[in-house]
């Protein structure tokens, strides 16, 4: 009887799909309020920020929040710049590659949470 | 023995230059980068903030400079045509039947571009609460 063993490929393309809505609804909003509002409108009083975005960031759905966008942009990125790389005819010595845009993600995932937990 | 003979067709590596097509393929796939450079800056914001305070306003300081500035300029303008791309293909992945029929694929892109709108809005005017101290 032949055994088959369990693709990777329907978890891959949770991570890609979930990254890629994340990146199409939410990210142009975040990188409004990221990149622009708090660092040039809203600076008269940083240390006022500062306490707003750590209040959010200790809350559980503003860690929530920020793990799941941190961790699935990252995969939604990787696994487009591994196929690009494969389209580009660059596949890299053996696995290279997807160790580290896979591995790299995964890091950084993890250490987003550990960050969050230790605020 | 494998015996097998596959016919393999030659591709250039710069196949993608071909035409507009798959030039606009490319830009889109390139789109993933700035997403990439993008989360690990919400990650360093995120660092910066569990150093304390004078950390995350020394972070603020450099998302402030010009440099950060056009970063997130271009970041943007490229996570708009990924949100374009992204609301192209959805249809073509994903039907949505209604009485049996199947919705029209420039319905279901409008009806993302509706919710899109709504969600970006909602987000926005929570911030501006938020940060004015609401």
């Amino acid at each position: 009887m032949t055994q088959y063993s369990r693709s990777h490929h329907p978890l891959i393309w949770a991570l890609f799909g979930g990254g890629g809505v994340v990146l199409a609804f939410l990210t142009p909003a975040l990188i409004i309020i990221t990149g622009f509002m708090m660092p040039l409108i809203y600076n008269d009083d940083p240390a006022a920020l500062y306490r707003h975005v750590l209040g959010f960031a200790q809350s559980w759905t503003g860690g929530v929040f920020l793990t799941a966008v941190i961790s699935l942009l990252l995969f939604h990125a990787s696994h487009r710049i591994v196929d690009t790389f494969h389209d580009l005819h660059v596949s890299g010595p053996g696995h290279l590659l997807p160790i580290l845009f896979y591995g790299g993600s995964a890091v950084c995932g993890f250490f987003t949470i550990f960050l969050l937990v230790s605020l | 023995m494998n015996n097998r003979k596959p016919y393999l067709q030659e591709q250039s590596a710069n196949w993608w230059t071909e035409n507009s097509f798959y030039k606009r393929y490319m830009l889109r796939e390139l789109t993933s980068v700035f997403a990439l450079v993008y989360a690990l800056i919400l990650l360093w914001g995120l660092y910066a903030l569990s150093g304390g305070e004078s950390s995350f306003i020394s972070w603020l300081r450099i998302m402030a400079s010009p440099g950060m500035v056009i970063v997130h300029v271009i970041g943007l303008i490229s996570t708009l045509f990924h949100t374009v791309t992204w609301f192209e293909l959805t249809p073509k992945i994903f039907y949505v039947y209604l009485n049996e029929t199947k919705l029209a694929d420039s319905k279901v892109a409008a009806s993302q571009y509706g919710l899109f709108a709504i969600v970006t809005l909602i987000i926005l005017a929570l911030a501006v609460v938020w940060l004015n101290g609401g």
